[in-house]
């Protein structure tokens, strides 16, 4: 019983159209934005570094390339991470709910950044960095801490076994979402910030966060890359993977790492932005199947192409430069994405 | 039979699951060529037995040599390369292609870039044809029925292509021609020198394909050896504690076991009455 898939439902095509979407949406992107500039001008001045067209203003040039380009971009590398991470997950765990903020990472990162926020003025004076910059260490040094912490209490008889880790996850969340609420509650004139932190939004960034984002984004990629065979085995349960040649543990281990690593450093960047990790995997596999090759390539872009229109969603939907978090943005297409989810299952 | 070459070798192993003692001081040697029939109860430790000599339980003392290496130092693509398991009850991505599936059976030979070459798609294909599942190819797993995916994840497990294969239960999910029909790929491959070790509820099938047969009762070997020797009514009635009859196979004068007394309707198609405990007395 063969099928003859349709053109544009076969994988390779798939993959080849969310890929052109991805570069397509890039300049698209640069369009909209509060300063109002004419699409010709941002034309222009994207086209100018690669040596096309009218030369444009140094103010155009700045707002449309070190503003809005270098935000979408951060946008794509988020969200396809987030995605990518999501794909990985829910493959080790066997849990189509797990997403990349299941082992506790969001918890961590917006303990880390609570703290800063309300008490790490002192601290940035003495180390001589940004309020920014202290916020996004201190995420990513809470998500690495929490994601150590669900992985000791996940590890049991020297192996990490699927439930343990879960459950370590949310042992960790639960704690951590209680010091949250209670620097809330010691420093009430920071809880605005720290809840503007907490849902995520990608304001103020650019090309100065991409040192940070590819340094976790990158090693993390390529554990994940290393094993994404492994990924399609695992789907034979932990036993038969075993019998099939896999080294379950260390596999496990290698892409938990990738993952949240990945996971931390957009936390560390963007705040926790939800349910990217969820929706853009299961919309590919849809469309992908379940081998775990081409929805890990097709869920970094995918992924990208989501959270970067969310992004522009939240930064002109309610004009005048009045920002919603996009964390809020991917929750209000995410949440009804996810009870379908639940309610098909 | 080579009597110098082993394929596998259990020492006088012991396991346990916590506290409960399953497994007492059993000992196996399988050479090439041989299929090794485990019997027993449910219960008697068969599939625990399997799961020691597949590497997937240690045993509590005694150890388990796959090709005079003990299996417990080797690393799992090691192990794949010279043995592979069917489980009783095989796990999969639901989605997942039955032609895809099968090639899961390949991991262990995969660069790690993790691509198939042609050799092994090709290897998936004839184990696939092997299995009689060429069909199925393109099906996903969750629209296959139970034997079906029960054919295909024999074929996964061939795909390994390893001198060993231990088999949990193959012909629990499949109706008797199917059965027959994989017991028949079974006794090419061990023409061919494969070693093989199954599980079996069914004696008599096992008597028809085994070499040998190993009776397991509460964790001890009860009997160990060729079918013609061992298939014996004592063996039988001590190893399943109900009486069996043990007559000739009409065809090739295999030895195959019979049921002794049952409550069934009696022979002369008249209905027994039914006595108010619904109980059965034996004679």
């Amino acid at each position: 019983m063969q099928h003859a898939s349709p053109f544009f439902r076969r994988p390779a095509v798939v993959l080849l159209c969310v890929f052109l979407l991805c570069l397509i949406s890039l300049p698209l992107s640069c369009l909209p934005g509060p300063a109002g500039i004419a699409a010709g001008d941002v034309w222009a001045a994207l086209a100018a570094p690669l040596g096309f067209g009218d030369p444009v203003s140094s103010e155009t040039s700045l707002i449309v390339l070190d503003i809005r380009l270098s935000r979408a971009c951060m946008a794509l590398l988020c969200g396809g991470a987030l995605a990518t991470a999501g794909v990985a997950l829910q493959g080790v765990l066997r849990n189509p709910l797990a997403d990349p903020f299941t082992l506790g990472i969001s918890a961590g990162a917006a303990c880390g950044a609570s703290v800063m926020i309300a008490f790490g003025a002192p601290l940035a004076v003495l180390l001589g960095v940004s309020a920014a910059g202290l916020i996004s260490g201190g995420a990513l040094l809470g998500a690495l801490l929490a994601l150590g912490g669900a992985l000791w209490l996940g590890r049991s008889g020297g192996t990490f076994s699927r439930e343990s880790i879960i459950l370590g996850g949310i042992a960790v969340a639960a704690f951590l979402g209680a010091v949250v609420a209670l620097v809330k509650a010691l420093n009430e004139e920071s809880v605005t910030s720290i809840v503007f932190w907490i849902m995520g939004s990608l304001q103020g960034r650019g090309w100065n966060d991409l040192p940070l984002l590819l340094a976790t984004l990158l090693p993390g990629l390529c554990c994940i890359a290393c094993c994404w065979r492994a990924l399609d085995v695992l789907g034979l349960g932990d036993e038969q993977a075993a019998q099939t040649g896999l080294a379950v543990g260390r596999a496990r281990l290698l892409l938990l790492l990738g993952a949240s690593s990945m996971t931390a450093g957009c936390v560390a960047v963007a705040g926790v932005i939800g349910f990217v990790g969820l929706v853009a995997p299961h919309v590919l596999r849809l469309r992908l199947g379940v081998g775990h090759g081409p929805l890990l390539f097709g869920a970094f872009f995918g992924g990208g192409l989501l959270l970067l229109w969310a992004d522009v969603a939240a930064r002109s939907l309610l004009g005048g430069g009045v920002e919603i978090p996009v964390g809020v943005v991917t929750a209000l297409i995410g949440g009804p994405f996810f009870a379908f989810l639940v309610k098909r299952r | 039979m080579a009597q110098e070459e082993v394929v596998l070798e259990a020492l006088d192993v012991h396991a346990a699951y916590g506290t409960h003692a399953v497994l007492h001081g059993v000992s196996l040697r399988v050479a090439p060529g041989e299929t090794v029939a485990l019997l027993g109860c449910n219960g008697s430790g068969k599939t625990t037995l399997l799961r020691l000599l597949s590497g997937l339980h240690a045993p509590a003392s005694g150890q388990v040599l796959l090709f005079g290496q003990p299996l417990s130092r080797m690393r799992p693509r090691e192990r794949a390369h010279r043995l592979a398991v069917l489980a009783q009850r095989p796990l999969f991505l639901p989605g997942m292609l039955a032609r895809d599936f099968v090639l899961l059976g390949r991991y262990s030979r995969l660069p790690w870039w993790g691509m198939y070459s042609a050799a092994d798609r090709a290897a998936a294909a004839a184990a696939l044809e092997e299995v009689g599942a060429s069909g199925l190819a393109q099906r996903p797993m969750r629209e296959l029925s139970g034997g079906e995916a029960q054919r295909v994840a024999l074929a996964r497990t061939l795909a390994q292509e390893t001198p060993l294969l231990l088999l949990d239960e193959l012909s629990a999910a499949l109706d008797a021609a199917r059965a027959v029909a994989l017991f028949d790929v079974l006794e090419r491959r061990r023409r061919r020198g494969a070693a093989i070790v199954m599980a079996i509820h069914d004696c008599s099938l096992a008597a028809l394909y085994a070499t040998r047969l190993v009776g397991l009762r509460e964790g001890v070997v009860l009997f160990d050896g060729p079918v013609t020797r061992v298939f014996t009514e004592e063996n039988l009635a001590a190893l399943y504690g109900t009486p069996l009859r043990v007559v000739a196979h009409p065809d090739n004068g295999q030895p195959q076991a019979l049921v002794a007394q049952t409550c069934g309707p009696p022979a002369d198609g008249s209905f027994a009455p039914v006595s108010r405990s619904g109980g059965c007395v034996r004679s």
